[in-house]
């Protein structure tokens, strides 16, 4: 199973490529400038997507060609932190200044426990570290999580496989993070 | 992992590297820099070269208690000392990146004149994934990190560098350091940053403030527990800056605001928020009542941190008080403990109250310059686990 993981420059983007080598799979980082046809040349099954120190308001030509490789790939996608905030604006959703960051822990309660959040409790304690957040949903999105200072702690496109959490399942101190993983996988291997 | 795989491929790499050429390693008794010694002279025998720089911001007794340890494992050791050198170069440096950059440079320069004195065309160092990912994230600059930020060993300092940790994180390297047989007591040590103590001296160094630190790194280490735990020494010296941190407080706690007192220190601290370095502000919060210290359980601390920092974007961390009394004096001590695998993220350590109360004690007792003691309830992010 071929799952890269693109660097977005953040600091735990390794520590996504270990969580997902931990579920046992052959995977590996690859750099920000991926393009669809590279995706296509190494047969991904899916594609993760880290967080990073781009703001999406002022800078979101930093992204490189990630937006398009977003909005054409069929395979499914998982957006962590920033890219989920991405993947919210190529939708044509709103992300920028939160009003209260977040950082270090949270609780995030699970409005769907489906999909990626396929047994989970109905909260956990996650770990952030954001100072911008999705701010609109993108038409044709749902939320699947939100936190008391942060409404759209996770989403989904109500009919294609692309996720987006604004938390971080891949460091240790998230509860049941690896379990993100480990369910993307199988929606992967779908 | 597969730690027998690991050392085997490494072994092999290093053998294939280096050849018929002698390296050198700069060894801090620390475990990525054991290990690392320990898995290249599994690979090339005595063309190792271990050196112990003195930098003059180590433990008391740490040099010795290096090198015991090293003939104990049978690995050539040099100890060079550099100490005078160190120190005279930090005379008037404040700000954190810059302290850490000119301990960088000197402590290259002295691996490159040692290298060349012993005919070493190669160095081998202990960075591990954080360093690297760290130092090139921009959010401090880690002292053995070149070849990723773009400086050429080669040209520069006349080695090559070969790093056989660089993709692992600290729980990994000890899974390697058992794997390879190294003590337990070694295995299982305590991270200590490269730069030492003098990263835990927050702002200017001077002898006095040095000396101070080295006296409560002993109490701290004697008395807390966690992933990684010591203790910080900043000026006592106040600044004013805007916040709200009190009404905070008094609202979280639901105590009367003339119980707490919150004094905002000129010293900067290094953090990071969304991937971002935040060099900022530490807020100490002590809150008195009629009954003495206000002694809260550790985890609400942390939850008051969170309010905190979110609210107030020119902080990046929060340090309680441990003394009733404070009095008159030129340093603060910050008491930290973290609880973490890999150091990319770090929680506040639950450590038992009597404990804390016992440490702030001893330190008041022993160091006359003390004024207060507090205990740091930031974790990771927003706060880095060091200071600096």
């Amino acid at each position: 199973m071929r799952i890269p993981v693109v660097d977005v420059r953040g600091q735990y983007n390794h520590l996504i490529a270990r969580a997902l080598i931990d579920v046992d799979l052959e995977t590996r980082l690859i750099p920000i400038s991926i393009t669809k046809e590279k995706l296509d040349q190494m047969n991904a099954k899916g594609l993760v997507m880290g967080g990073g120190p781009q703001r999406i308001g002022s800078e979101v030509t930093k992204f490189d060609k990630l937006s398009d490789v977003i909005r054409e790939i069929e395979i499914p996608i998982l957006g962590i932190c920033v890219t989920h905030q991405l993947i919210a604006f190529v939708f044509g959703g709103k992300a920028g200044p939160a009003k209260s960051p977040e950082y270090g822990p949270v609780r995030v309660y699970v409005d769907e426990k489906d999909g990626i959040f396929k047994n989970f409790e109905d909260s956990f304690t996650a770990w952030e570290t954001h100072n911008d957040e999705v701010l609109e949903l993108p038409k044709d999105f749902k939320i699947l999580a939100h936190s008391d200072k942060c409404k759209v702690q996770a989403m989904k496109h109500i009919n294609r496989p692309i996720f987006g959490v604004q938390f971080h399942p891949e460091v240790v101190h998230t509860e049941r993070g690896h379990l993100i993983f480990k369910n993307f996988v199988e929606i992967c291997k779908e | 992992m597969d730690v027998e795989k690991f050392i085997e491929n490494q072994c092999e790499e290093i053998k294939h590297a280096v050849g018929s050429n002698k390296a050198l390693i700069a060894c801090s008794g620390g475990v990525d820099s054991t290990t690392c010694a320990v898995l290249a002279h599994k690979a090339i025998g005595d063309n190792l070269q271990c050196v112990f720089i003195d930098t003059g911001f180590m433990r008391l007794g740490e040099p010795q208690k290096v090198k015991s340890f090293f003939n104990s494992l049978g690995l050539p050791f040099k100890i060079v000392d550099a100490k005078k050198r160190f120190i005279d170069a930090q005379k008037g440096l404040v700000d954190a990146e810059e302290k850490r950059k000119n301990f960088r440079s000197n402590f290259y320069d002295v691996l490159s004149e040692t290298a060349k004195v012993e005919g070493c065309k190669f160095l081998v160092q202990g960075t591990i994934a954080p360093d690297w990912i760290e130092t090139k994230g921009g959010i401090k600059s880690q002292h053995n990190v070149l070849d990723q930020i773009g400086i050429n060993p080669v040209e520069k300092y006349g080695f090559k560098v070969i790093e056989p940790l660089v993709n692992l994180y600290k729980d990994q390297v000890r899974g390697v350091a058992i794997g390879l047989g190294i003590r337990m007591d070694i295995s299982h040590r305590q991270p200590f940053p490269g730069p030492g103590l003098l990263v835990r001296v927050v702002g200017e160094v001077r002898e006095d403030k040095l000396d101070i630190e080295k006296r409560v790194t002993r109490i701290a280490e004697k008395h807390l527990e966690g992933s990684q735990y010591f203790a910080a020494t900043m000026d006592d010296e106040e600044e004013e800056v805007e916040n709200n941190i009190r009404e905070i407080t008094s609202e979280f706690f639901k105590i009367k605001p003339d119980q707490i007192r919150v004094k905002v220190l000129k010293n900067f601290v290094t953090g990071v928020k969304g991937d971002l370095r935040a060099y900022k502000r530490l807020a100490t919060l002590s809150v008195v009542s009629d009954s003495g210290l206000f002694k809260p359980d550790i985890e609400k601390l942390v939850g008051l941190q969170v309010e905190i920092i979110s609210k107030n974007p020119d902080f990046t961390r929060v340090a309680y008080s441990l003394t009733e009394k404070p009095r008159k004096g030129i340093y603060i001590i910050l008491l930290r403990s973290v609880e973490t695998r890999d150091f990319m993220t770090a929680n506040v350590r639950k450590i038992p109250w009597e404990v804390l109360i016992k440490t702030a004690e001893e330190i008041m007792e022993e160091c006359k310059e003390v004024s207060e003691v507090y205990y740091d309830v930031t974790p990771k992010p927003p706060a880095t686990v060091e200071y600096e």
